[in-house]
């Protein structure tokens, strides 16, 4: 029942003003969320409306490449108006664990460019974006396909490809009175020659071998290995380091040791450039570091030699481009990754930066590959080099390789045994 | 507080941070661990640093305060020159040393003239050499920071002690003994607790010098935290591994709370 002298006593007037209050509140909230609508949808004008926005995280800092990098950027983007590439720089001290942290946040980037032995760690964790469908018209196209394929699917496009070869010093070997014949050697004739050049004086030294650098030395001991038809995993997925080919490269390496010096790549690099190191074991960025820093040096490149003389097998290394698992727009972003890898204009690139080659078994023809004698040997030895096994915890697997490595350098072992020791261990990381 | 506490929690699991899957594993990261000869190795290597260089530090410390204290000749000069290094960045620092101490650096070159060997490949590419050329340095990179700190505790000592003293007959060695050093223990305390933390925690000398290497003479616990978090992105183990130094780090500094400390140390 209504209590009449309740209702008339009633403090109407603060309920009016209550009443006054939430309905300005309202107001207020609809035309923020009016105003924020306006200005989302408006803020590029109504041609930005529809365009798609791509993130691309890459590796290319250095001032000239970065400019190429942007300019084909633009030429893709005044190709594809609708699509706009935001560019994220990373380097290679920090850039993994970059990508690890924006995948493991949730937030990664759309296109990612990755070194040739990161891609098993993301395509195995369901991180990448399974590209197959969008690269059957560029198969035939490019090579060194494998490190971004798992379980049947691509998942990385190759981009810029690069090997290691040996560089020699002329002028230190003419002085110990020996040479090379031919750019393929044999593992006598090589030893011999580090043999010699070791002996010119205490400031020279022969062979340069890697000292303890993770992610680098097995790059250096694995093409031995290879060339001497040893395997780090079998084809049934078995550990095979203990054998006989690997024993033999094993101990030839270790040989190549005693005639040489052991430092970090770059004091390697450093040494040869400076002609105190007979020969270096390094990558097609050497060539532009000699042309930068002492041009005059006398050198010359050999592929990795062989028991028997004939061309080696060397490691080969990339940079790759992949989408990520997130990427919102994976149609555009492949249409990206195709354009950058495409051969022109992945040598547009590598002639910037001054080593490198598109993925693709023919030598661009270009006066830059076709009149350089040691560039065109790096292609022979592309061709004869392979990557690590795609193996998701291969981080693991090449640890193991360069701590054997680093035991017999440093005579910590016979190489038998700790050949037997890595075989068991790497046979725990496959089985676990 | 959260970050500390998720760590705990981490250390409990085995974590696919790529993936996103945790697994628990009760406590078989901190199990596995005391089975790891890395993690051991590490824990042997950075006991060796701490112990090796937290009494020589302390000592130039305390020796190069009382000399700028005394106000020797050349005190103005070698006052900052002493603490410039510490103000320094040490990466800055651990390039510097890396080149002094490389096959033909000034360090190898000095160590040769006074008859002493040095490594062919240089005093950070040999084992038995690395660890003590890092220690070392940070020997003398640190201790100008600390002679910093008992310099300050040096002129807070009040001067009618001394001539108190010195009625009494007492001598420069008795000054010291009886008066000097009794006021030095708080900030005595105070340099070792902290240099003991900072030394437990060595990264940066070790990231940029010899990366643990070369035949794991330098890896230190810190730098392996590093290796299995954000190398091998193992969060579960490398927030175990995180945990056990932590633990170690507090024992050290509770030991020395204990034997060290007093009623000085706290008033």
């Amino acid at each position: 029942m209504l209590d009449l002298a309740v209702f008339v006593k009633y403090d109407w007037s603060m309920e009016y003003l209550k009443y006054y209050k939430i309905k300005l509140a309202g107001y207020i909230c609809a035309l923020t969320v009016i105003f924020s609508l306006v200005i989302s949808c408006g803020g590029g004008g109504s041609s930005d409306s529809a365009k798609i926005t791509l993130e691309f995280w890459q590796f290319w800092t250095d001032p000239d490449a970065k400019a190429t990098v942007t300019s084909l950027i633009e030429d893709f983007q005044s190709r594809n108006p609708d699509t706009e590439v935001n560019v994220t720089d990373l380097t290679w001290g920090e850039g993994h664990s970059k990508i690890v942290v924006a995948f493991s946040s949730g937030n990664p980037p759309d296109i990612i460019e990755l070194g040739s032995d990161w891609i098993p760690e993301f395509s195995n964790r369901g991180a990448l974006y399974d590209i197959s469908g969008f690269t059957a018209d560029i198969r035939d196209k490019h090579i060194m396909w494998d490190p971004g394929i798992f379980g049947g699917k691509y998942y990385a496009v190759p981009w810029l490809l690069d090997t290691r070869v040996i560089f020699y010093n002329i002028d230190l070997m003419n002085r110990a009175g020996v040479s090379f014949e031919d750019a393929t050697v044999s593992w006598d004739e090589f030893l011999f020659a580090c043999q010699k050049v070791n002996g010119l004086g205490k400031d020279i030294a022969g062979f340069g071998a890697n000292s303890f650098e993770k992610h680098r030395l097995y790059k250096k001991f694995l093409p031995f290995l290879w060339s001497a038809g040893g395997e780090v995993i079998d084809r049934m997925g078995e550990s095979s380091l203990d054998s006989p080919e690997a024993l033999s490269a094993f101990e030839y390496y270790l040989n190549l040791v005693k005639y040489g010096a052991i430092d970090t790549q770059s004091n390697l690099d450093q040494r040869f450039i400076s002609g105190k190191l007979g020969f270096n074991f390094s990558g097609g960025w050497l060539l532009k570091n000699i042309h930068n820093n002492n041009p005059e040096l006398n050198f010359g490149v050999i592929t990795v030699p062989t028991p028997d003389g004939e061309m080696g097998i060397s490691f080969a290394g990339g940079e790759y481009l992949a989408l990520s698992s997130r990427c919102a727009h994976p149609e555009a972003a492949a249409r990206f990754i195709k354009f950058l890898a495409d051969p022109e204009n992945t040598a547009r690139l590598c002639e910037t930066v001054g080593f490198g080659f598109p993925s693709t078994k023919q030598l661009p023809d270009d006066p830059f590959y076709t009149e350089n004698r040691n560039r065109m040997l790096f292609h022979e030895q592309l061709l004869n080099s392979r990557m690590p096994p795609a193996h998701e915890d291969w981080v693991y697997i090449e640890e193991v390789i360069e701590k054997m490595v680093e035991r017999g350098m440093y005579r910590k072992g016979e190489p038998a045994e700790l050949l037997k020791q890595a075989e068991t261990e790497i046979s725990k990381i496959l089985n676990r | 507080m959260f970050p500390l506490l998720y760590s705990l929690y981490l250390s409990f699991f085995a974590v696919d941070i790529l993936s996103g899957t945790f697994k628990f594993i009760g406590i078989a990261n901190y199990v596995n661990l005391f089975s790891d000869g890395d993690f051991l190795t590490a824990l042997k290597n950075t006991t060796i640093f701490v112990v090796g260089t937290i009494p020589f530090t302390t000592i130039l410390a305390l020796i190069a305060a009382l000399a700028v204290n005394a106000r020797l000749p050349g005190a103005s000069f070698f006052k900052p020159a002493l603490v410039m290094p510490s103000i320094t960045s040490m990466v800055v620092m651990a390039l510097i040393f890396t080149h002094l101490y490389s096959p033909n650096g000034y360090v190898g070159a000095l160590l040769n003239l006074c008859g002493i060997p040095v490594p062919e490949n240089g005093l950070l590419l040999s084992e038995k050499t690395a660890l003590t050329s890092i220690m070392v340095m940070d020997i003398l990179i640190a201790f100008g920071y600390y002679m910093l700190l008992y310099l300050a505790a040096l002129q807070n000592i009040p001067r009618n002690l001394y001539e108190a003293a010195e009625l009494d007959g007492a001598g420069a060695w008795e000054k010291f003994r009886y008066v000097t050093l009794p006021h030095l223990k708080p900030i005595t305390l105070f340099i070792l607790v902290i240099n003991t933390i900072r030394s437990f925690q060595i990264f940066v000398e070790i990231f940029v010098m010899t990366k643990g290497g070369p035949l794991n003479s330098t890896l230190t616990a810190v730098y392996f935290v590093y290796d299995v978090g954000f190398v091998k992105f193992d969060m579960g183990y490398a927030s175990a591994a995180a945990y056990i130094l932590f633990i170690i780090i507090a024992l050290f500094s509770a030991l020395q709370m204990k034997y060290f400390g007093g009623r000085e140390a706290r008033t």
